[in-house]
């Protein structure tokens, strides 16, 4: 499994530590991206980025940011996975792919327990429901006007509807306004940010008058794992850049296909160790990757590294418990991505 | 390697130790005077030399403090935000004031993992975090049962292993639990709906178990009404229902409000002052209000819940986890602010009308009385009444009414001070090698250079050393070693796990012990237990 190579050769991974190193020792501005990768490789990341003035970006910042972004400018009232499963006795999943583990169970904690839990899917209806969901078809498009709408009814202001949505709309406030404890869970991927924010308020209203909660659903490739990390180690979640000797963070400037496509940046390590994906980037590119990765192109370095939680111990972001946790992995032939970052940083020239 | 402190004021309250001397290290520890020549030498004439700080109450990690990072990003456009500094910084400015070991004491279990990742990540000091119990479901069926002392204490020494704690922390028992099922108030013999346990209860529970495991620190309580005007009539029955066992009250400025005066908000800190003297098995913190931008952190959701309304900027994160969660309220305190006012007071009369500085703890509860950083000019109020008065005269005039300060001409000595901040927290938390500068203990030791600018003083440590390594000179770090982590290793009856597993998977799909640190992610030093 474990596997080197320098521009489609296969070599020695101490030779292609010594070639990335030189890549990115000789670049004036090193993007540090995908970054799907755990805690520890997200530090190792970080001490590289911080040694050659690079800039760190997430491959998932998009959907990260979206969320962020809500919660930043506006706040936010949100729970756990778990706490959703075990306590709440309404769930309204809105937009695509906002679903949680565990919504079909049944709550066995107040208010919740001693009777199943009602699930309410609002918006496109082409995934198949929870069983026992209630689902209320809306477009993408007609999205964030409903859920304006459905805020407005839920405060009790009147609202200009063709009937027949009217009703459907009254009925899930009256539901929402009767549940003890409920939960509003979306995906950012799936979602803009005006409708997450709509989302937030309404759950900020129904606060006024019973318990309501935001599930936001983060991305996969551990983002909200990397983004914890990155908020101790930098105080920001991603697209976090060195380059002028200090830590800055700008969701726009630092993104790091925006900087490679305008020429910005001279070289890229890319960093996919849970799904072994690879960017179709030209500059420079030093790959490490989960075992399997695909390369359309070969890549001036690539270095398998091992899956976090697979092939090694690590700590990531668990999406059912909405925590970071340990989980173990066996000793596998690919090394992990933070004992490569390390490495390379050793291998810099001083 | 031998080394020798020369010539400095050695001040060590623990040995009743107050004289120009030298201070001998070898291998990480303090020696006797061997009678051979020292491989170095550091000159401490005319300075003071004390072992270093330990900070008891300091919300430096964990998901609430690195929620506080993330929701402020415009609070670090110049540099670091000092309310909520990144993991290299924090470490890096305790040294620098001559702090060695550091208490985060607010983690529920569920986030304990990342909270010993970011303690990791912190150079030079020691840390450990205080562990939240109290308002866990599982807990409340247990005493909503009638559960025997015994099984209790087995749940919190099974909570404590699998965080890595060093303590038990209470925060607002029951109000969590109770916001939950839609209560907004939650006092001292208020039930929590639905499992009908009190507050009170909750805190007699924890205190047993807590004497049953032998974990040298007392149950760290945050009482329950923080914040509200006539606070400390909860304050004081919280005292009372102690009934002399001890206690550790958290940041007590917050609950040193009476309701006298024009606009119902006064200091009641007197009274307060007055009890922690009467009651010897009672200890407390400051929790200190400084003026300036702040963020408030704390795992009181239901207090945390009611103040997003004074969020400063306007936004507020509340985190609705297992157990307590928690809530992010940015807040600014202002100097001409007649509340903020009153509450810079009255943290200042409680420091200085409690006699015994053996009881009563430095913090600024930081971030949420004021960041860490302002501990410099926090010492110089307290060794200074003409600073104070020179701060008094900036303040609003009704709100300096309300209060004793002005009338207090108490000026703390540097004995005090160690007292206060080594010897005092070191007992407490059962630190035994730390705090104090007699042979055997840990070569922890700060120098600092008596000044004119007491601030400064206090800002810049002339010297300081961690296991007896030169970490910091004239100010500046100058290594920047890794700190460990402190934790109890309680005994306990296994057999709760299999109960707690049980619920876990029940409410939660998922083992308890998934939420553990695993051995080896962060080696921890183990603090004893008592037999």
């Amino acid at each position: 499994m474990n596997s080197a190579a320098i521009a489609g050769r296969a070599a020695p991974l101490e030779a292609a530590v010594a070639e990335a190193a030189r890549i990115l020792g000789a670049s004036r501005c090193a993007v540090l991206g995908g970054m799907a990768t755990d805690a520890a490789g997200a530090a190792a990341a970080v001490a590289l980025a911080r040694r050659i003035g690079g800039v760190i970006d997430h491959r998932h910042s998009v959907a990260l940011l979206r969320d962020l972004d809500v919660m930043r400018t506006a706040g936010w009232m949100v729970t756990t996975p778990t706490q959703a499963r075990a306590r709440a006795d309404l769930a309204l999943l809105v937009g695509a792919g906002a679903t949680w583990p565990g919504v079909e169970a049944e709550p066995v904690l107040p208010p919740g327990a001693g009777a199943a839990r009602r699930v309410i899917r609002l918006g496109p209806g082409r995934e198949a429901p929870p069983p026992g969901a209630n689902t209320i078809t809306a477009g993408a498009e007609e999205l964030l006007g409903l859920l304006g709408a459905l805020r407005a009814t839920v405060a009790g202001r009147p609202v200009r509807l063709p009937a027949a949505r009217l009703r459907v709309l009254t009925g899930l406030a009256e539901s929402l306004r009767a549940a003890r404890y409920g939960v509003i869970s979306w995906s950012a991927g799936a979602l803009d940010g005006l409708a997450i924010e709509m989302l937030c308020g309404l759950i900020d209203d129904l606060n006024a008058h019973t318990r309501f909660a935001g599930l936001p659903l983060p991305p996969p490739g551990n983002a909200a794992g990397v983004a914890q990390s990155l908020g101790w180690l930098t105080g920001f979640p991603v697209r976090v850049g060195f380059g002028r000797g200090k830590m800055e963070h700008d969701t726009w400037w630092l993104d790091a296909t925006r900087m490679i496509a305008a020429r910005e940046a001279d070289a890229a390590l890319w960093l996919d160790a849970i799904d072994g994906t690879v960017p179709d980037w030209t500059l420079p590119l030093i790959a490490l990757v989960a075992p399997g990765a695909h390369f359309a192109r070969s890549p001036a370095v690539a270095i398998t590294v091992g899956r976090p939680g697979i092939d090694h111990d690590a700590v990531i972001f668990d999406r059912a418990l909405g925590v970071l946790v340990a989980r173990s992995g066996s000793a596998a032939a690919a090394p992990a991505a933070a004992a490569v970052l390390g490495s390379i940083l050793a291998a810099l020239p001083c | 390697m031998l080394m020798v402190i020369a010539g400095g004021r050695v001040i060590d309250p623990a040995h009743e130790r107050d004289a120009v001397g030298d201070l001998w290290i070898e291998d990480g520890r303090i020696v006797a005077p061997p009678g051979r020549a020292p491989d170095a030498r550091h000159d401490a004439a005319g300075a003071i030399v004390m072992a270093g700080g330990i900070d008891i109450h300091s919300h430096i990690a964990g998901w609430n403090v690195n929620t506080a990072r993330l929701l402020l990003p415009e609070q670090r456009r110049d540099g670091d935000f000092a309310a909520a500094p990144v993991a290299e910084h924090i470490g890096q400015l305790y040294a620098q004031m001559g702090f060695t070991t550091v208490v985060e004491p607010a983690i529920s279990p569920s986030v304990a993992l990342q909270a010993q990742l970011e303690l990791a990540a912190i150079p030079i000091i020691d840390k450990a975090i205080l562990l939240v119990l109290g308002n866990e479901d599982f807990l409340l069926d247990l005493l909503r049962g009638g559960a025997r002392g015994a099984v209790v204490a087995d749940y919190a020494g099974r909570m404590l292993t699998g965080a890595q704690a060093l303590g038990v922390k209470v925060i607002n028992p029951g109000a969590a639990a109770a916001f939950k099922l839609g209560a907004r108030r939650f006092g001292l013999d208020d039930l929590v709906p639905e499992w009908d346990v009190s507050s009170r209860a909750i805190i007699r529970a924890m205190q047993d178990a807590t004497d049953a495991l032998g974990i040298p620190h007392p149950v760290h309580l945050h009482c329950s009404n923080l914040g509200l005007p006539g606070n400390a009539e909860t304050a004081l029955a919280t005292i009372a229902a102690a009934e002399g066992r001890r206690l550790h009250l958290a940041h007590l400025q917050f609950y040193a409000y009476g309701t006298e005066g024009a606009r119902g908000f006064s200091s009641a800190a007197p009274r307060l002052a007055e009890a922690i003297a009467a009651n010897p098995a009672i200890t407390a913190d400051v929790g200190q209000v400084m003026f300036g931008q702040t963020v408030t952190v704390s795992s009181d959701v239901m207090r945390q819940f009611g103040a997003r309304g004074q969020a400063h900027p306007r936004k507020s994160v509340i985190w609705e986890g297992e157990g307590n969660g928690v809530g992010i309220v940015p807040y600014r305190y202002r100097r001409r602010n007649f509340f903020n006012a009153v509450q810079w007071a009255a943290g200042l009369e409680l420091f200085l009308l409690v006699p015994d500085s053996s009881r009563l703890f430095f913090t600024t509860d930081h971030p949420n009385g004021a960041p860490f950083t302002t501990y410099p000019e926090l010492f110089a109020l307290l060794m200074s009444r003409d600073l104070r008065a020179q701060w008094i005269a900036e303040l609003p005039e009704d709100a300096v009414a309300v209060t004793t300060l002005p009338a207090i001409a108490r000026e703390y000595s540097w004995a005090e001070i160690a007292t206060m901040t080594r010897a005092a927290p070191a007992r407490l938390l059962g630190l035994a090698d730390r705090g104090h500068l007699a042979p055997g203990a840990r070569a922890d030791v700060a120098v600092y250079r008596p000044q004119a600018d007491l601030a400064a003083m206090f800002r810049e440590a002339a010297l300081v050393f961690k296991d007896g390594a030169l970490v910091v000179r004239d100010g500046a770090v100058v290594a920047r070693p890794s700190g460990r982590v402190l934790a109890v290793s309680p005994g306990f009856d296994r057999a709760i796990e299999r109960r707690l597993d049980d619920f876990a998977n029940r409410a939660w799909g998922v083992a308890h012990s998934a939420f553990d640190v695993p051995a080896g992610i962060v080696p921890a030093e183990v603090v004893p237990c008592a037999a």
